[in-house]
């Protein structure tokens, strides 16, 4: 089209400058358009808050879990240490006097001798005379070791038993902290449990968008198709229903967020009731300024890609009326 | 320059709307398309400007086939073409100023660009005083005025007319006629399609006469 005629000297100089013209113009339009029918508009974002506020609430939840395990003190947690079955007493002593080295952060040491582990193991079996059954006493002697309060993570734990496996005479070691491991457990099942709602609601999210900016389309129909008539891109008519799309998913997100911190403070004081029952400060911990700029972003994204996949057909396909 | 090239039409329902037609419009040249109700006028105006896509043979514009054009080459080709419809359509909600500064918008002007180019275009179709007003409340006339402002608003170098006279009165058709050749004496290539043969022998124009959508005169 080299030599179509055109009045290049009234076009905008760099096509820099066109590309913020065309990005603001188009922004502009898709508040005009969405301020057309402000009921409307206000129901979706409401509907849109709604619908990310639930899986943001299950993530409040487990970083308070989380907040929860890692303040927990280390309380009734017990580290049986099984020594090996010649360690005579001597050595016992020798590692006992180790152990209270304060490297360690043993606050209590307790020795079951192999003649008191068979007594204790008949006691649970609830019979007696085993030791007359048996040639040599089998069970080995152990060290129950309790740990100071400032262990408060598992990990904590695993480089004392590392320590502590490493150390002469000792056969193996084992941490007796169920209720930590179950707690864990039910964090890393919230967890998968959580990415599966995102990802179910983020599907919402993105049929709601995308069905209204369909909506939004149908009412401007005519002024597509003049658009592209007068030789308007396709990207030139989609910019302003994308800029909905992700107006959309932004004041969906705040809302979100709005609704999330609503709930902590509304829970909060029971919350902390049932903590001093414990004799525990507890605070319930809302999102941080990183997780809100990530739901902020995330909900932009999702209204974009919404807007996106209402548009693309609609406008890639529509047919001009003349 | 507009090359046909054995182009065909045929719709869905399988009619024949054009059928071999060959012909070619020099840059510059203004010429009349005329034929029965039905004869294909309508169809040759929305090929050229991509509207619709023949069944076979090849169109082109500046050596360009436009079968061949992707999405953004054919938004591009339509912003050189200016088009002109028997009912000009505008948006209802926007007033004239606003319809007419529609192309200029596509085309990426300044805002004060926009403003006097309209000012300028509208006083060359005498609707200045009609600016601010909204489609509805303007005749027929002056819509069909409306809608050439629209058309010629980027200054394209093609300008495709569809019955262009075919709502008005004769004072009001002649009036709009003098107006086409007032573009063709500023370069554009113009065609337009009218079934009205005492209008077009006012004028000494080249004339491409269909029937049954083949091209049966060829004359001036």
């Amino acid at each position: 089209m080299s030599d179509i005629k055109t009045d290049r000297k009234d076009l905008i100089g760099t096509n820099f400058i066109l590309f913020i013209k065309q990005h603001t113009n188009a922004f502009w339009q898709s508040i005009f358009r969405l301020s057309v029918a402000p009921i409307a508009s206000i129901i979706t974002f409401i509907m849109i808050g709604v619908t990310l506020a639930l899986p943001m609430s299950l993530y409040v939840l487990i970083i308070n879990l989380q907040k929860l395990m890692v303040n927990t003190p280390t309380n009734g947690a017990e580290i049986s240490l099984y020594l090996k079955i010649d360690t005579n007493k001597n050595e016992i002593n020798n590692l006992i006097d180790a152990l209270r080295d304060k490297s360690y952060n043993i606050k209590r040491i307790t020795y079951i001798s192999k003649k008191t582990g068979l007594k204790n193991f008949e006691a649970y079996l609830g019979i007696s005379n085993v030791s007359h059954e048996l040639e040599h006493n089998p069970l080995p002697p152990v060290l129950i070791l309790q740990p100071q309060e400032k262990f408060s993570s598992q990990n904590e734990f695993n480089v004392l038993l590392n320590k502590l496996k490493s150390l002469p005479k000792v056969e193996s070691v084992q941490l007796d902290m169920q209720w930590l491991a179950r707690l864990q457990a039910i964090i890393n099942l919230c967890h998968r449990l959580l990415y599966t709602i995102i990802f179910l609601f983020a599907i919402a999210v993105l049929l709601i968008i995308g069905n209204t900016i369909k909506l939004i389309m149908q009412k401007y129909k005519t002024e597509i198709n003049i658009q592209k008539l007068l030789g308007a891109t396709n990207n030139f008519i989609r910019r302003p229903f994308l800029y909905g799309g992700a107006i959309y998913g932004l004041i969906g997100s705040i809302i979100a967020w709005l609704l999330v911190d609503i709930l902590i403070d509304f829970i909060q004081a029971p919350s902390q009731q049932l903590a001093s029952l414990y004799d525990k400060a507890f605070n319930l911990q809302s999102l941080t300024l990183g997780s809100t700029a990530l739901l902020l972003l995330f909900g932009i994204f999702i209204g974009y890609l919404g807007a996106l996949f209402a548009t693309y057909k609609e406008i890639q396909h529509s047919d001009i009326l003349t | 320059m507009i090359t046909f090239n054995q182009v065909y039409k045929c719709y869905p329902q399988g009619q024949h709307a054009l059928v071999d037609l060959n012909f070619t419009l020099k840059q510059g040249g203004i010429s009349f398309i005329t034929g029965h109700s039905g004869a294909g006028k309508s169809t040759v105006l929305k090929l050229i400007a991509a509207l619709e896509s023949p069944t076979s043979g090849i169109i082109t514009i500046n050596n360009h086939n436009i079968n061949k054009m992707q999405h953004s080459q054919i938004a591009n080709l339509r912003r050189q073409i200016g088009l002109i419809f028997q009912t000009p359509n505008f948006l209802p909600d926007h007033t004239i100023h606003e319809n007419i500064a529609l192309p200029l918008q596509i085309a990426g002007f300044r805002s004060n660009e926009i403003k006097k180019h309209v000012r300028t275009t509208l006083n060359k179709v005498n609707l200045l005083d009609k600016e601010f007003l909204f489609p509805d409340m303007l005749s027929c006339g002056e819509k069909q005025r409306a809608g050439i402002a629209r058309a010629i608003i980027t200054n394209p170098a093609i300008i495709l007319a569809d019955e262009p006279t075919g709502n008005l009165d004769p004072t009001l058709a002649n009036e709009i006629m003098q107006l086409f050749m007032d573009f063709n004496y500023s370069g554009s290539t113009v065609l337009i399609a009218s079934h009205n043969i005492d209008l077009i022998n006012k004028f000494n124009c080249r004339t491409l006469t269909l029937k049954n959508g083949a091209l049966i005169n060829d004359a001036g």
